[in-house]
């Protein structure tokens, strides 16, 4: 071990190296353990001279004298050189980072755990990477050790021209504003100051080996959770190498201390034991440490303070005040239309927006024969008002391979035999496109003021569909204190099933969801019960997450236009943090992946916190998508190959896809992983998840014959297929009129699905068509 | 316009995780700005059709060449900044005629990365000459204040010089300051590009332009 370096050496490894030499002469150290402090003592271990302000320090320490850093003052009580941590890894965690010399290790062994993780914590750990993960350098040999010094007067060494950078990975210079001269130390605890995180292999970036974060990434972690803690980051601008850095620095160690008083202390240590108080903890934590508002005990007041009743819709979304026509109309007309509408920031293709404008009942026209051949060319990116409703003649599900054009007269004998019943499902992929537009009537109903009308009707159906639920639902267990009722379904039944397509009613949404993956769950011996994984979920509120700051980046853009998701750090923000730092130390392979956050919205919509993370980690273990979200996205790649290849594959689209040269990839990645959460309308993406989370069970009653074409995820993502094969047929008159361009923004662009009952029912045909196929 | 030529230019958008390519994107596509744009799932497709490209300011080394007024159809290719999304990205890379590196000004580890992002990009999208490939880096948020601010001016302009001169800009998709002029090099410098490729590479060496465009890069 590289030990005896003498500390000019560490001064001459802060240099800054040329770019061109970085690769060649310095291979990358490995991995960044936890880095520590070294104490005196271990200053002597290793024979490195000690820093003189470090002794300095140590003195200062033993004043005792009023410190607002709480996280320095235990520094003198250290008397071993390797177990050196007393405390809990969040003081201690700020504290290297302010006071120092950084170790940086790439052999973890050598990576002592501090001691206030009990050993059966550690343990734990351990367990849980017993996956390892590919790049996890854990057995490579010690190559190396890098001390990191940062001082003070470094400051002044560093020149913006001696500044190099390497690729990531042996990045010298990480993370520090050194070129700014008036840095207060204080300014240590800036993100990104600390040790270095170095790879053993930037190509792969792949994660780390899990849990075992660099100081860096620890930091940032306890750093971000604190905002969430606190709902706000009341050092705001905290991050930021601003001139008020000390106060505010201060300001976060007083949260710090305060968090430190009791609860961080007995949650590292007994949450793991007494699970009762790892239910607690989190939540006398938050009292304490939020600082309440006016109304704000009150359930979500406070969420409606600049907003009125009517600007909401069923499902808690801002609609967009500008449009007239909603002023006109009174809430039934607002209602329906109102959450179809692409919500302001959705990109929606020329193409689409034109076909979804046209009146369905001028589609009807589409049917002379005449017009059938009056728009030849189409200007690409500029397509003409009327192509949409011309091309209504072309055929159909995107599985069939029925090709050539046809004539107007054979395009009305197909209509007229559509209207037989054996052929409905061959009309409901005929008309696909309509799904753009508003069903029948609806737009009459606009302009003649039959809204009330409409309205006391909608109203009527729903509660007796309420009630056939309600039939079909069985009480599993009743909790005495009125904390709700457990449900079960018969997943087999072909009612259920049938009515499902037809959509779960809002009432009953949350409720048949969690029934649905609770019975796959039953099937499965390894599943955890819901009391398993909520304990869980408070378990990994006390750890650090590497991801946290993605997280962070993530959180307050993904649900931006829900009423419960506005506040910065409260609210639904916060409760979306809590949820996807959970899911990124439950699945420590795969951690947070951008995509997970547009799921764990739409279930916070429909759960509480911890819910919504069961009901996550059910879709993962039994739904497939652990495997959609793989590292290196293998998952996502067989699922888009099985679209591609066993849906798409003989019918015209696949003929002029591939002819464009437009892979499902380019299109399918984000359909997929967000179960089109960012490509269709929120009622719309409800009705797929209802069938989704009904059928997404690969040994479902429902299949016929499953290993037909065994595929690694068998038969459960057929219903995002059909979904996709849906939305495909919904644009295929406009795909197939497309040069490469316009096809692409087509498929990338939001889909405004209108009428939603008609985009299922073409969603099943396919997914029938499919089944008869197999 | 009918007689001149469609040139098709495919621009990759690259950087990390919420320093703005999506806002940059669309400030200039669409002439919008959101402050909330949800995070790019995969990669986003846009076009901008770019007319007078070379009719208002034809780099010299093109000016020798007989289609000056050429409309090209510039693609932009917005993409994911997560890290592990760039599996993903071999289909979208391929075939690009110019990459945009975006970082934050007001965060340094976005800058830090802009050499990851630079190497990632050449070994997927392999071109034939990684050397003269060209990129523009745009360092994206400047209307933040300067109080916030964590890379300077010089550091960038250093960094864009050491990496055989790729034009830098300091823009504001917020503000639209510098979008237009920014993916104006960018067309130009990726025309040049296309240019080359289509004549085998008979042309000089494209750091011509770059240099041409670093002077009137940055006046920030």
């Amino acid at each position: 071990m590289d030990r005896k370096k003498p500390p000019s050496a560490f001064r001459l490894s802060l240099q800054g190296l040329p770019y061109d030499q970085t690769v060649p002469d310095r291979p990358p150290i490995p991995i960044t353990t936890r880095s520590a402090e070294p104490t005196a003592e271990q200053y002597k271990t290793y024979g490195i001279a000690q820093p003189t302000y470090m002794s300095a320090r140590s003195g200062l320490d033993q004043e005792k004298g009023p410190r607002c850093d709480s996280g320095l003052a235990a520094t003198s009580v250290r008397d071993s050189a390797i177990t050196v941590h007393t405390e809990d890894h969040s003081a201690g965690s700020i504290r290297s980072a302010l006071s120092v010399p950084q170790i940086l290790l790439d052999n973890q062994a050598i990576s002592v755990p501090p001691p206030h993780r009990s050993e059966r914590a550690w343990l734990d750990v351990k367990q849980t990477n017993s996956i390892p993960s590919p790049s996890t350098t854990i057995d490579r040999p010690f190559q190396g050790l890098t001390l990191d010094i940062s001082t003070g007067d470094l400051v002044d060494d560093f020149q913006p021209e001696r500044i190099e950078f390497s690729k990531r990975g042996s990045m010298l210079f990480g993370g520090r504003k050194v070129t700014e001269p008036a840095k207060p130390v204080n300014g240590l605890l800036q993100p990104g100051f600390g040790s270095r995180r170095v790879k053993s292999n930037p190509s792969l970036r792949k994660r780390p080996a899990a849990k075992v974060l660099s100081t860096d990434e620890e930091l940032l972690s306890h750093k971000v959770r604190s905002y969430y803690e606190s709902g706000t980051d009341c050092a705001n601008g905290w991050d930021q190498d601003s001139f008020l850095g000390q106060q505010m620095s201060r300001q976060w160690q007083d949260t710090c201390a305060s968090l430190e008083g009791t609860s961080v202390k007995t949650s590292i240590s007994d949450v793991r034991s007494d699970p009762s108080t790892a239910d607690q903890t989190p939540e006398s934590r938050r009292e304490r440490t939020i600082e309440k508002e006016e109304l704000e005990l009150a359930g979500g007041l406070e969420y409606w303070r600049d907003i009125q009743n009517g600007d909401v819709d069923r499902y808690g979304f801002i609609m967009p005040r500008s449009s007239t026509v909603d002023a006109v109309n009174s809430g039934a007309m607002k209602r329906s239309r109102s959450s179809r509408e692409p919500p302001a920031l959705q990109r929606v293709s020329t193409s689409l927006q034109l076909a979804a404008d046209a009146p369905r009942r001028k589609l009807a026209m589409r049917r002379s024969p005449s017009n059938a051949n009056s728009v030849q060319s189409a200007i690409p990116g500029q397509m003409s008002i009327r192509q949409p409703k011309i091309r209504i003649t072309r055929p159909r599900s995107s599985q069939s391979s029925y090709q050539g054009s046809l004539s107007g007269g054979s395009s009305r004998l197909r209509q007229a035999t559509n209207r037989l019943p054996h052929n409905r499902d061959r009309r409901f992929m005929d008309e696909a496109g309509d799904m753009l537009t508003l069903p029948y009537g609806l737009g009459d109903i606009a302009e003649n003021g039959e809204s009330e009308a409409r309205e006391v009707h909608v109203r009527r159906k729903e509660v007796e569909r309420d009630e056939k639920w309600r039939k079909m639902a069985k009480v599993v267990s009743k909790t005495p204190d009125g904390g709700g009722t457990r449900f079960e379904f018969d997943t087999h039944s072909p009612k259920l099933i049938e009515r499902t397509w037809k959509g779960i009613p809002d009432r009953w949404r949350a409720t048949a969801w969690h029934a649905f993956l609770s019975a796959s769950a039953k099937k499965r011996k390894e599943s955890l019960s819901d009391e398993e994984l909520i304990a869980i979920f408070h378990e990994h509120q006390s750890d650090s997450s590497p991801d946290d700051v993605q997280i962070d980046i993530d959180v307050p853009r993904t649900i931006s236009s829900h009423i419960m998701f506005r506040r910065r750090y409260r609210g639904g923000q916060r409760l979306l943090f809590r949820v996807l730092h959970a899911m990124s130390l439950h699945y420590p392979n795969t951690g947070y992946v951008q995509g997970m956050a547009a799921l764990a919205a739409t279930l916070l919509a429909y759960y509480d916190e911890e819910n919504a993370f069961v009901m996550l980690v059910r879709l993962w273990d039994l739904r497939g998508l652990d495997r959609l979200y793989m590292s290196g996205f293998e998952g996502l790649m067989e699922a888009l190959d099985d679209f591609e290849k066993k849906w798409l594959k003989g019918g015209e689209i696949a003929a002029k896809l591939t002819e464009l040269g437009i892979p499902p990839t380019a299109y399918g990645t984000r359909w997929y992983l967000t179960l089109f959460n960012y490509s269709i309308p929120f009622p719309a993406q409800l009705r797929v998840w209802d069938v989704f989370m009904l059928l997404g069970d690969s040994d479902s009653g429902s299949a016929p014959n499953v290993s037909v074409q065994p595929s690694p995820f068998g038969t459960t993502l057929d219903v995002l297929h059909a979904t996709s094969a849906a939305l495909i047929d919904g644009t295929r008159n406009i795909l197939l009129d497309s040069d490469f361009e316009n096809a692409m923004k087509v498929l990338t662009s939001w889909v405004p699905i209108q009428d939603e009952d008609l985009f299922m029912r073409v969603a099943k045909a396919e997914w029938k068509m499919h089944r008869r196929k197999a | 316009m009918s007689s001149r030529k469609k040139v098709l230019l495919k621009v990759i958008i690259l950087g990390d995780s919420g320093v703005g390519k999506t806002s940059l994107m669309n400030q200039y596509v669409n002439k919008k700005f959101s402050t909330s744009y949800k995070a790019t799932i995969g990669a986003d497709f846009l076009t901008k059709e770019v007319t007078t490209l070379l009719a208002t300011r034809p780099p010299p080394v093109l000016t020798a060449q007989a289609h000056l007024s050429f409309a090209s159809l510039k693609q932009l290719w917005d993409t994911a900044g997560q890290e592990r999304f760039q599996s993903l990205g071999v289909a979208f890379y391929r075939g690009a005629d110019c990459c945009v590196l975006v970082y934050d000004v007001n965060t340094p580890k976005s800058f830090e990365t802009l050499d990851s992002w630079r190497d990632e990009f050449l070994i997927q999208a392999s071109p034939r000459d990684p050397e003269s490939f060209p990129f523009v880096v745009l360092g994206n948020k400047v209307d933040v204040g300067d109080d916030r601010r964590a890379i300077s001016t010089k550091r960038a302009m250093t960094y864009c010089q050491s990496r055989s001169g790729i034009p830098y800009f300091e823009v504001s998709a917020k503000d639209n300051t510098n979008v237009e002029q920014a993916f104006e090099v960018v067309a130009r410098n990726a025309l040049a590009m296309e240019e080359q490729e289509e004549y085998g590479g008979g042309f000089e060496d494209p750091i011509d332009i770059s240099l041409d465009n670093e002077r009137d890069g940055c006046a920030c």
